[in-house]
């Protein structure tokens, strides 16, 4: 039997997967915009949980317009990699350091 | 019920982004001239229309609407007119600016509707989707805008760094939410304030939720020691833009905390007034030292906002009324000095002299009088200096602070704004009695539109200032229960 508890660690454990790749990973923007995207989908997961758990629609709902902003928001990320790219031939985190301060 | 009338403002601003993407589209069919001012016409039209609205918005459409998504009350009307008036005169500011450029095509103005349209949302939002989808449309327009001008690099780079951090505070903000709905069942804020756990196993979840919520405001806002991007973002970005990153999005920010830290999550405020005091005096610290150490003039003025919004968050930290009053009279006096500053950069800038370091300033004193008075005007309100309105901003938190009981904070609070005084005299100081080699030379003796409602704008800085009771009894008016 998988409860309510379970689907919210599953959550939290891909929250924290997410944020430590954020931190530990300092060579490649891709990864960068990979780690975002796991971060909503972690929060999806806690949405249907609490949604189907409470049989409280409004949950799911939110879970569509999460899926849609994700989609909008990784295509800027690349979009702004590509002109960061053009500029410098690299997509290196640590490269990003000509404002200083 | 369905009607228009509560959403006349957003419903106006929609139609004029539609509007300026259907002339951008008609491109290859119309004269040059034509979309020249067709474009900048309905954009400012459209922000005309939205204010008309937002000013004679009958009482009688108070109220909750939409199942539930969105709430007119006094607070709504006083900030959706705000952020309308602001958008509107950021856009008549900074249009010479953006042609001169060759930056002032159709998705400039599509961009900065859209953002605004996000501002709106965010200020009337009664449900947590609605919340975060204006947060995403006003973040998502703003990554754009900074990097609008794709062939400068340090704006790719200032809007690839405020992509990554502002879409992490959005994934943060959005766990805190979906714990808040998985407590409440609900999406509604409202029945945040009236049923969430304060004992129990539900606490430490309310708990969390609060953490993650409050870190996330905190990013978005700017406050230390999430602030990394603002700096960055002031320096990087090109001046118009800057002009609108500084001030709209404050506007946007004390909504979210007044509508979901102190309003929804009231019940908690024991937990979050403390993190909240800790946050502030950190913003206080690092952006009155920081800036000292500036020798660009947006960068300092990027530090400055650190510090301004650590004394904004000082008034919210307090969990009364009187503080929450005294944070939202702060935002709008903030919006309206930062608005003058950058203002200047640009009217300056219009005269043929770019002002990228502080020591570009020197000699302005004598080749544009009128101009660095104003500038003398913004810089002291904002260092605080009575009788400019700058001074009873910081006043009224003061006074929440002390009414809290809090006087250790409120003499760190003092202290920090003496610091902060140092580095805005210096600004004046270099104006009005450095010498420089290159001495500026005054030219183009003209003036137009933009010219004179930014002098009005300065002037007002002074006017507020000599009766501060007006833009105070409105801010007590919007922040009724």
């Amino acid at each position: 039997m998988i409860t309510l508890t379970d689907y919210l660690i599953l959550g939290a454990i891909l929250f924290a997967i997410a944020v430590m790749g954020l931190f530990i990973n300092r060579k490649n923007l891709v990864v960068l915009l990979m780690c975002v995207e796991l971060m909503l989908l972690a929060v999806n997961i806690n949405f249907v949980a609490f949604s189907r758990y409470l049989m409280n629609r409004s949950g799911q709902i939110f879970v569509f317009f999460v899926l849609t902003v994700a989609a909008a928001e990784s295509a800027i990320g690349l979009a702004l990699l590509i002109v960061v790219f053009r500029h410098r031939r690299s997509i290196n985190v640590q490269e990003l350091d000509q404002l200083k301060g | 019920m369905m009607s228009f009338s509560a959403v006349a403002p957003e419903v106006w601003i929609a139609i004029g982004v539609l509007g300026v993407v259907g002339f951008e589209a008609l491109r290859a069919h119309l004269p040059e001239h034509v979309l020249k001012t067709a474009i900048p016409a309905t954009a400012l039209l459209a922000l005309a229309l939205a204010l008309m609205e937002a000013l004679f918005w009958n009482g009688a459409s108070q109220g909750v609407f939409y199942d539930g998504t969105l709430v007119i009350d006094a607070f709504s009307r006083v900030f959706v007119a705000a952020a309308c008036l602001g958008s509107l005169v950021i856009l008549i500011y900074s249009i010479g600016d953006m042609e001169r450029q060759g930056l002032g095509g159709g998705e400039y103005y599509a961009l900065v509707l859209t953002a605004t349209l996000g501002v709106l949302a965010i200020i009337t939002a009664a449900s947590l989707l609605v919340l975060y989808l204006g947060l995403e449309l006003l973040s998502l327009s703003l990554y754009t805008l900074i990097s609008i001008d794709r062939e400068r690099v340090p704006a790719a780079e200032a809007a690839m760094k405020y992509f990554f951090l502002g879409a992490i505070a959005s994934g943060v903000l959005l766990y805190g939410l979906s714990l808040l709905y998985g407590l409440r069942g609900t999406l509604s804020i409202e029945s945040l304030s009236t049923g969430l756990a304060v004992t129990g196993a539900g606490a430490v979840l309310a708990f969390l939720a609060a953490v993650f919520v409050l870190v996330a405001l905190s990013f978005k806002f700017g406050a230390a020691p999430f602030h990394m991007w603002v700096p960055d973002v002031y320096e990087g970005a090109p001046t118009p833009i800057t002009l609108f990153v500084a001030t709209l999005p404050e506007l946007a920010s004390i909504a979210l905390f007044v509508r979901l830290l102190v309003s929804g999550l009231h019940p908690l405020v024991r937990d979050w007034s403390g993190m909240l005091i800790g946050i502030a005096i950190l913003s206080l610290l690092i952006g009155n030292l920081g800036a000292l150490l500036q020798s660009n003039f947006k960068r300092l003025l990027a530090y400055s906002a650190i510090g301004h919004v650590g004394f904004i968050l000082l008034g919210i930290a307090t969990g009364t009324r009187q503080g929450e009053i005294a944070a939202v009279y702060y935002t709008l006096v903030y919006v309206l000095m930062t608005g003058v500053a950058f203002g200047l950069l640009l009217a300056i800038r219009a005269r043929g002299h770019d002002i990228e370091a502080i020591d570009d300033l020197a000699g302005l004193g004598q080749s544009h009088p009128w101009w660095s008075l104003l500038m003398l005007f913004a810089m002291f309100s904002l260092a605080g200096v009575p009788p400019f309105v700058g001074f009873w901003a910081k006043m009224a938190i003061l006074r929440a602070l002390l009414g809290a009981g809090l006087p250790i904070v409120t003499v760190f609070a003092v202290l920090m704004a003496v610091i902060g005084a140092f580095y805005y005299l210096r600004v004046v100081k270099v104006m009005y009695f450095d010498r420089t080699d290159h001495p500026v030379v005054a030219r183009g003796n003209f003036w137009n539109v933009p010219d004179f409602i930014l002098s009005l704008n300065g002037v007002a800085l002074f006017v507020l200032g000599l009766v501060p009771n007006a833009l105070w009894a409105l801010c007590v008016w919007a922040v009724r229960r």
